[in-house]
């Protein structure tokens, strides 16, 4: 399930790719790759046609992809389990690189998770299926805007 | 004293609405246990051996008389009618249900109180000195940056999910009675005052199971700088600190291993390159804080004074607390008076219902309705007129609470030990009675002068014992309890770590042991040298001897 900030669900249009899927080129599509998968396949690049998302480990840093960071359409942070809170801690790395579009979170989440992340700054959280859509939104919504900040944002 | 917002009020009420779903789920078998523990115990709430305890933030140790009058109630009601003030200011309810824990929430976010952030991996309650605002020796009065603090680190959406707990202190006088250098960070307030006041930030502080002092990574931090110059550190440290040993997850372990040098570059990267101008406490949004914390003077006269003298002549057990449990404020015709929760059978820290009612009261009718819980395990009652203190003496007395012996070796700072915490290796309350017992005559206590014991039931230092001038540690060998003894540990003015003087002694060789220091003290003290300073200058050697013809 792929709950938006705003408390929505979306549907995910973004396809994962495992490590020996990777072609470069890529054809035409919406891609997520893990970034040790897209770096091993030589780092290809979006191109007209194509939209490409990485997915970092949360205690990955953005060094290295200050180039690709501006072409990407999402990047997505993983939790490897509910209590590593570094992924936390690289969402202002993200910005500070350069990278102003949306940042999803994804692994290991709880739904008293929810708030924090969205008060941090994701834009949406990637939730095991089994969860209650009811409850997730109620945690979500909790604390308002407490804690925020302002951080670059995508064009309109 | 500080009075909540709307957007704090919104917030703890928020907080216990979140508590509340928590505890049903949980309760309703859709929140396991394993997923229930991080949430609970980031609201104060442990699971020990008599049932669920209750961490009640008390931000940087200051109270008014109606909060008290709140715990004391809420402990009436759902507890025993008794709460424990911790080394940290916080006051611990030990006899709770589970399921009526969310009703002691509401019924504390009424008097603006909470348990957020008392326990757990993230940013714990901010603690200072008790004598905030009223020392002698203050530069300036550190509560309004200590609550700046709080705001910001109050379910901080970054730090939540620490590598482990974050301890942060703030001291606004020349003597460090907050115990800076042991926390993981301490703010020093050096220079200035309101607004423009500076701090020297100290890191990787810590007791626990590796004690260390801190290392100083700035000298001259401008106050407007605070709260981005710790988020910046905070950053460095979620990032950095271990995950895969929870021993050595502590800042204090980054920070060894780095090396202050390079730990301060690269918190100094972050600091320049972060987005941190929404930080920035401007004037106006100091002011806005400070005021809650400026207090009317109070009208004494010279007469007042010299009726409190002629008092104090007239009574010597009066006399005795006056110059014990009480001290001058910078504030004149003023005191500070301790409320001394170390007395007799009661367990140090310990303080019923009802005695709680009677010391709000006072606070109300004699000072003006604070009241403030210190390091020590004592609660302290700032601004009581000379011409008051016989009749808040009386009624203190009347309790119990007026013991005069606060700063002496029988004002033990004690963990509760085995017969609350699943962690203790070893009794820590009977070992504390049992010094307090050995040591009751309050001549012989007075001439001994300024001794601090620290007691720790096991290695994780809830006593503080490596702080201690005397440290004593509970330690478990073949299924006993045994106790390792320290002395030369300080957390006050000069931090200093205390060194063990030999073997531990078993469970009744601990209060002769002290009984034993403090002979070979008095031998070898020079004028009015306080144990600490005797140590230091002698150095371990007399007092191995002690506990060698000891053990």
């Amino acid at each position: 399930m792929l709950l938006l900030e705003e408390g929505r669900t979306a549907s995910d249009h973004w396809q994962r790719l495992a490590a020996d899927e990777v072609a470069n080129p890529l054809p035409a599509g919406d891609w997520l790759i893990h970034r040790k998968d897209w770096e091993a396949a030589g780092r290809p690049r979006p191109d007209s046609g194509t939209r490409l998302a990485l997915e970092l480990d949360g205690d990955d840093d953005p060094e290295g992809l200050e180039d690709v960071l501006p072409r990407l359409a999402l990047v997505a942070v993983r939790f490897p389990v509910a209590t590593d809170g570094r992924g936390f801690s690289l969402l202002p790395w993200l910005r500070r690189a350069g990278y102003a579009g949306p940042v999803r979170a994804t692994g290991d989440l709880r739904v008293d998770q929810l708030s924090a992340l969205r008060r941090a700054g994701f834009d949406s959280i990637e939730l095991s299926d089994d969860v209650d859509l009811e409850t997730a939104q109620r945690c979500l919504q909790r604390f308002g805007q407490h804690g925020t900040t302002p951080v670059r944002r995508a064009e309109p | 004293m500080y009075q909540y917002s709307d957007h704090d009020h919104a917030l703890v009420l928020a907080r216990v609405d979140e508590f509340r779903d928590q505890t049903r789920r949980h309760l309703a078998g859709q929140l396991s246990e394993d997923d229930f523990r991080p949430l609970r115990l980031m609201n104060g709430l442990y699971i020990q051996r008599l049932g669920p305890m209750l961490r009640i933030a008390i931000p940087y140790g200051t109270l008014s008389s109606a909060q008290l009058r709140a715990l004391a109630e809420v402990a009436r009601r759902y507890d025993r009618g008794l709460g424990h003030f911790t080394t940290r200011q916080n006051m611990q309810l030990h006899h709770l249900e589970l399921s009526d824990v969310p009703e002691v929430l509401a019924d504390l976010a009424e008097v603006e109180m909470h348990a957020m952030q008392t326990s757990g991996n993230c940013i714990r309650n901010v603690t200072s000195d008790q004598l905030a605002g009223i020392a002698p020796d203050e530069v300036d009065d550190p509560r309004p940056w200590c609550e700046l603090i709080r705001q910001w680190a109050t379910l901080h959406p970054e730090f939540i999910y620490l590598p482990r707990k974050f301890k942060i202190a703030v001291s606004g006088a020349r003597y460090d009675r907050a115990a800076v250098q042991v926390h993981d960070i301490g703010l020093r307030l050096v220079e200035g005052s309101g607004h423009d006041a500076r701090f020297e930030v100290w890191v990787g502080g810590g007791l626990g199971r590796t004690p260390v002092i801190a290392e100083r990574l700035r000298s001259n931090l401008p106050g407007r700088e605070v709260l981005p110059y710790l988020e910046a550190i905070l950053r460095i440290y979620n990032r950095q600190g271990r995950r895969d040993n929870k021993n050595k997850a502590r800042i204090k372990i980054l920070v060894r291993q780095l090396g202050v040098a390079r730990f301060r570059e690269l918190v100094e990267t972050e600091y320049a390159a972060m987005a941190g101008d929404h930080l920035l406490i401007t004037e106006a949004r100091y002011a806005e804080v400070a005021r809650y914390f400026r207090r009317p003077e109070v009208a004494t006269t010279a007469a007042d004074e010299e009726q409190l003298q002629a008092e104090a002549e007239g009574d010597q057990a009066f006399a005795n607390w006056l110059r014990w449990n009480t001290e001058l404020q910078r504030q004149p015709g003023v005191r500070a008076v301790t409320v001394c929760l170390k007395n007799g059978d009661r367990q140090p820290g310990d303080i019923s219902s009802d005695e709680m009612d009677v010391v709000a009261e006072l606070a109300d009718g004699a000072g003006q309705g604070e009241i403030r819980s210190t390091h020590h395990q004592n609660l302290l009652l700032p601004d009581i007129p000379g011409s008051r203190l016989y009749a808040v003496w009386q009624a203190l007395d009347r309790l119990g609470l007026a013991h005069p012996v606060v700063g002496t070796v029988a004002d033990t700072i004690c963990c509760p030990g085995w017969k609350y915490c699943n962690l203790a290796n070893a009794e820590s309350i009977p070992v504390a009675l049992a010094v307090q017992e050995q040591l009751e005559d309050l001549d012989y206590l007075h001439d001994l002068g300024e001794v601090r014991l620290n007691i720790s039931g096991c290695m994780n230092a809830c006593g503080h014992h490596h702080v201690g001038h005397i440290g004593i540690l509970g330690v478990e060998k073949r299924g006993e309890p045994w106790y390792q003894i320290q002395v030369g540990g300080s957390s006050a003015g000069q931090v200093s770590l205390g060194k063990v003087l030999g073997p531990s002694v078993a469970q009744d060789q601990v209060a002769p042991v002290v009984a034993s220091l403090m002979e070979r003290y008095v031998a070898l003290r020079e004028g009015e040298e306080r144990f600490i300073d005797t140590v230091r200058r002698v150095g371990l050697a007399p007092f191995k001897e002690v506990l060698h013809a000891a053990a």
